[in-house]
């Protein structure tokens, strides 16, 4: 390889650097302020969804699980449960949620309360 | 080859490389695409894209790629498919892309360099054309990545493209001259693209 070589080398490694910083700060401020949509299922089967920017503060909603009645609550941009039928109570304990990822699962109850972007990517096999 | 030599051996050098491309063409989109990064491939048909740039002038260049692409879509069944405007996004963003690194750098960018250039040109055409067709503008999250892996593609790439010149081609059509060696003071003549040079005659 000639000095050239290394030349385009190294510009090539800073530009692909360079540009996966932007991308990731990109991404977070996208992430902190695009859509986050709710998504609750029960036994499976998915019985409400709806974005978590447009509830109102302090809503309540009760899901009739498997084992009984769950209780969930709205924040500023965040949910949580705060009622629940279960022996263990570990879906109170996860707290608020609010990143989309983030997922509050009461197995006894078969209740699962997802995270999601608003935004979809589609990924799909046009890289071929 | 050198601009003395036939019409009929030029053309018959070209005719060959529209050949191996469109066979290279057809048995990468054989290969088994990686599952981890899609759209990431070893780009084996730029290695004719690579000699041909060395070799002739800029249309030819252009002439070998266009009917590598179309000849090799026909045979791997892609015409006019996405697939096939994702490989001509890609051959158009590459060439261009090593045509300009051959006459900016003046030499100082060897075949490997070039390669490597050529390489995340085409990833990034490739890309673009993929964010245009699919009309979703998160796919450039892929571009670090596909940056990244047109380095050892590339790398690869141009070290078989500089074994093929230097074993093939031994008589280049742009051998510059870089400067006067040694006590006898002859003018030692490189070849700018693959480094190679002619043997001078030993003195006694």
């Amino acid at each position: 390889m000639t000095p050239g070589d290394k030349t385009v080398v190294a510009v090539i490694l800073i530009v692909a650097v360079s540009s996966a910083g932007l991308i990731l700060l990109w991404n977070n401020h996208f992430m902190a302020s695009g859509p986050v949509e709710v998504v609750i299922e029960v036994d499976g089967q998915e019985m409400r969804r709806g974005s978590l920017s447009v509830s109102e503060l302090g809503e309540q909603y009760r899901i009739r699980g498997v084992v009984g009645y769950s209780l969930l609550e709205v924040g500023d941009n965040k949910i949580r449960m705060v009622e629940s039928p279960c022996p263990d109570k570990i879906c109170i304990g996860t707290g608020w949620i609010s990143h989309p990822g983030e997922s509050i699962i009461c197995i006894p109850n078969r209740i699962i309360v997802r995270l999601v972007s608003g935004v979809d990517y589609h990924y799909d096999g046009l890289s071929q | 080859m050198g601009h003395k030599k036939g019409k009929t051996q030029r053309l018959l050098i070209l005719s060959q490389l529209v050949a191996s491309g469109s066979v290279l063409h057809v048995m990468e989109s054989y290969l088994p695409a990686l599952a981890a990064m899609p759209g990431a491939k070893l780009g084996l048909a730029n290695i004719v894209t690579m000699v041909t740039l060395a070799l002739f002038p800029r249309s030819d260049a252009w002439k070998v790629v266009g009917l590598r692409v179309f000849l090799g879509s026909l045979l791997a069944g892609t015409l006019l498919s996405p697939t096939f405007l994702l490989s001509a996004a890609g051959a158009i963003g590459s060439v261009s892309a090593m045509m300009m690194t051959l006459s900016a750098s003046k030499g100082s960018v060897s075949v490997i360099g070039t390669s490597i250039i050529g390489a995340v040109a085409h990833n990034t055409a490739q890309l673009l054309m993929a964010i245009f067709l699919a009309r979703n503008v998160g796919l450039l999250f892929y571009l670090p990545y596909l940056l990244v892996f047109g380095l050892p593609t590339g790398y690869f790439i141009g070290t078989v493209s500089g074994f093929i010149l230097r074993r093939f081609f031994p008589v280049h059509s742009r051998l510059e001259s870089t400067g006067y060696g040694g006590d006898r003071q002859d003018l030692i003549c490189r070849c700018r693209i693959c480094n190679w040079s002619p043997q001078l005659p030993k003195e006694d």
